[in-house]
């Protein structure tokens, strides 16, 4: 009984006991704040690194390839935990811009901008895009693209202009005409302007003879604008024509009705498993999770978040050093009434007990502390953004990271893991000065002055 | 051998007895003896005197006696058994039940008010599901007995906010919360001035008197050593009887 009496005791009454608390805390609450951060910054990242790519990519290995839709249709029958497929195509082509940085004009002064064409069936898309939403999904973040603006509501490659003169009608992206044309994509009125004009781009189109050698030829196109679309990556989305898949097809002269089959899963957890079952039934079909795609990027952001908790780390062993600084001095200063507790019948064992239990409570304090102030610090971290904005010191510029607000997620198990890890470094912390103090001699302790 | 000094109490058994104790310490290079085969007897509600010059080994004894030192050689027999080779937990469990210790230096804990230094011992006593059930009583008996040393009205003062005589009355309450057979004083009154020794001497006694405590005193103070029913003396390690 004596034993958590006394450790409660001179934790209350020994202000240098808050020293200890205070470090734990800080290690706690940094660790928590960061590693929320880390995570937040992870999922954002990996939504961007992802673009439009979807749960699994379907392409063919054979050069005779079938019809897409029947290949779409064997996929998505192959597994039930499939929930939708849409073929797509892709084609290089090429924007000659004039370069406004070298002022004459000449042949020489036009810049190439290199793109490319992506066919889709947007009947396709816009059906798992409806599907992933009603199931809770996040739409464009998760691999679709966004329509931001369009002649007509329901299919935005559809434009009266386009049929009127003929012409094929094509999706640009926000970031493309923000680039090329300074559109404001935030205006209504701007997006509008855009819709129905022309656009001239030159594809490359594969000429090859009967029989004879394959040869390439550039054919400058004019497409109308039918919308304007926002996909997940920025720098990608600039650089990419949507096209309808048929018309891509026909305009860059494709051998090939389909390069990709975008598939969907219920659920993303679910793709190694349906990627497994796929590979083992389409021999001539290569798989590959969007992950699989960017495996190398993905592994650098994951090795820089361990780098930076191990790194942090040290804080919370700084705060077990002081720990063990404070509670040694605890014992030092205490050493008659070791001495006294002897006398009056204290084991060894209790004596030990006394001082666990006091380097314990600090560390279950600090580490209870730590999580309230981290989860102040995490909920407010905008706000703290905000404040050093108006002090002149830019934290987080949105122009690097392509987010406005500071990412974070709450991961209870990584919260729990911080927690019991402070703990533990507390209670080991404590037990150097414990054992120092149950090995003391009682007589000697008695006449400690 | 010392030879009882008559008491008018008569002949009373022997309760606790030393034989051949011997403690040296190591100063330095070369060993010091200080007690070399110390044969001792405390009778059931006796008061003992230990008398003898500064450094000659009297707290020694008394914290062999008291089963909170361990002799290097020789016996301390409780109820016919040896208790100086138990293990330590062993020691500390009788000791707790047994002996109350009272110092020269009151050794209360400054963290504590009067009444938590005296619950002090059943608390060590007491494991948590034991403390629960006989707390109300352990307080009460707390209480008692800091309203026999007369503290009723200090219970919650801390020692710094009590004189001097007041810890000691303090210590005595706490040294007999756990009804021990033996009170075990190491200089009672040597920190005190001349009054407030009187008051604790006259509260020794009264314990004494009215209780039969059987009691140890280690002490320069020649009055109390009159007084005791008994007195040996300390010389070169060794008892002398009579003072």
């Amino acid at each position: 009984m004596y034993r958590s009496f006394l450790a409660t005791r001179y934790l209350l009454t020994r202000p240098v006991n808050l020293i200890s608390i205070g470090g734990v805390m800080l290690g706690v609450a940094v660790l928590i704040t960061v590693t929320s951060v880390m995570d937040g910054f992870q999922e954002r990242v990996r939504a961007v690194v992802r673009g439009n790519l979807s749960h699994l990519s379907v392409m063919p290995v054979t050069r005779e390839v079938p019809e897409a839709a029947l290949v779409a249709a064997q996929v998505q029958h192959a597994d039930p935990r499939i929930m939708g497929v849409a073929a797509m195509v892709t084609a290089p082509m090429v924007y000659v811009y004039h370069d406004r940085r070298r002022g004459a004009l000449s042949v020489l002064d036009k810049s190439l901008f290199i793109m490319t064409g992506v066919g889709l069936d947007w009947a396709d898309e816009a059906r798992i895009e409806q599907a992933r939403v009603a199931r809770g999904g996040r739409g464009a973040a998760e691999g679709g693209f966004r329509i931001l603006a369009s002649v007509d509501p329901v299919d935005p490659f559809a434009s009266p202009r386009a049929q009127r003169v003929e012409r094929v009608p094509v999706l640009a992206s926000a970031s493309f005409l923000r680039t090329f044309r300074g559109l404001d994509a935030t205006d209504p009125a701007q997006l509008r302007a855009v819709l129905e004009t022309d656009l001239q781009v030159t594809t490359i189109v594969e000429d090859r003879e009967p029989g004879g050698e394959a040869t390439i030829r550039r054919e400058d196109r004019n497409f109308v604008i039918a919308g304007v679309y926002a996909g997940g990556d920025q720098a990608e989305d600039r650089a990419r024509l949507l096209f309808r898949r048929a018309d891509l097809v026909g305009v860059a002269g494709l051998r090939t009705p389909w390069h990709e089959l975008r598939v969907w899963v219920e659920d993303y957890e679910q793709a190694a498993a349906v990627k497994a079952g796929l590979a083992a039934r389409f021999p001539d079909l290569s798989i590959e999770t969007w992950e699989d795609q960017r495996a190398d990027f993905l592994r650098a952001v994951k090795t820089e978040k361990v780098l930076l908790v191990i790194v942090l780390s040290f804080i919370v062993l700084l705060g077990g050093f002081t720990i063990l600084a404070t509670l040694t001095l605890i014992v030092v200063e205490k050493t008659r009434d070791i001495g006294v507790l002897a006398a009056l019948g204290a084991t060894r064992g209790g004596i030990l007990s006394i001082f666990l239990r006091n380097g314990l409570l600090v560390g279950l304090l600090g580490a209870a502390l730590g999580l309230c102030l981290g989860a102040v610090l995490v909920a407010n971290l905008d706000n703290i953004k905000r404040f050093f904005e108006t002090q002149g010191v830019k934290l987080f510029p949105a122009d690097i990271y392509l987010f406005n607000e500071i990412p974070t997620v709450w991961s209870w198990p990584t919260v729990g893991l911080i927690m019991a890890g402070s703990v533990l470094v507390a209670f080991l912390a404590g037990l150097l000065p414990a054992l120092r103090a149950a090995r003391l001699d009682p007589i000697a302790a008695l006449r400690h002055e | 051998m010392n030879e009882a000094v008559p008491v008018p109490a008569g002949e009373r058994p022997v309760v606790l007895s030393a034989r051949g104790i011997a403690k040296s310490y190591k100063v330095g290079g070369s060993r010091l003896e200080v007690l070399r085969g110390v044969d001792l007897e405390v009778r059931e509600g006796e008061v003992l005197a230990i008398l003898g010059k500064s450094g000659c080994g009297k707290s020694t004894l008394l914290h062999v006696l008291g089963w909170l030192d361990r002799a290097d050689a020789g016996e301390v027999h409780y109820e016919g058994k040896d208790r100086n080779r138990l293990t330590a937990a062993e020691r500390a469990r009788l000791r707790n039940r047994l002996m109350g210790f009272v110092f020269q230096f009151y050794h209360l804990m400054p963290e504590l008010s009067a009444l938590e230094n005296v619950l002090l011992p059943t608390m060590i006593r007491d494991g948590r599901a034991a403390w629960r059930s006989g707390r109300a009583a352990s307080v009460e008996r707390a209480r008692s007995l800091l309203a026999m040393v007369g503290l009723e009205a200090r219970t919650h003062h801390r020692p710094a906010q009590l004189s001097g005589g007041e810890r000691q009355r303090v210590a005595i309450a706490r040294a007999l919360q756990n009804e021990p057979r033996f009170l075990l004083c190491d200089e009672p009154t040597g920190n005190l001035d001349a009054r407030t020794a009187e008051e604790v001497r006259a509260l020794l006694w009264d314990l004494n008197r009215r209780q039969g405590q059987t009691m140890v005193i280690v002490t320069h103070d020649e009055r109390l050593a009159a007084e005791a029913h008994r007195a040996v003396r300390l010389v070169d390690g060794r008892v002398e009887p009579g003072a």
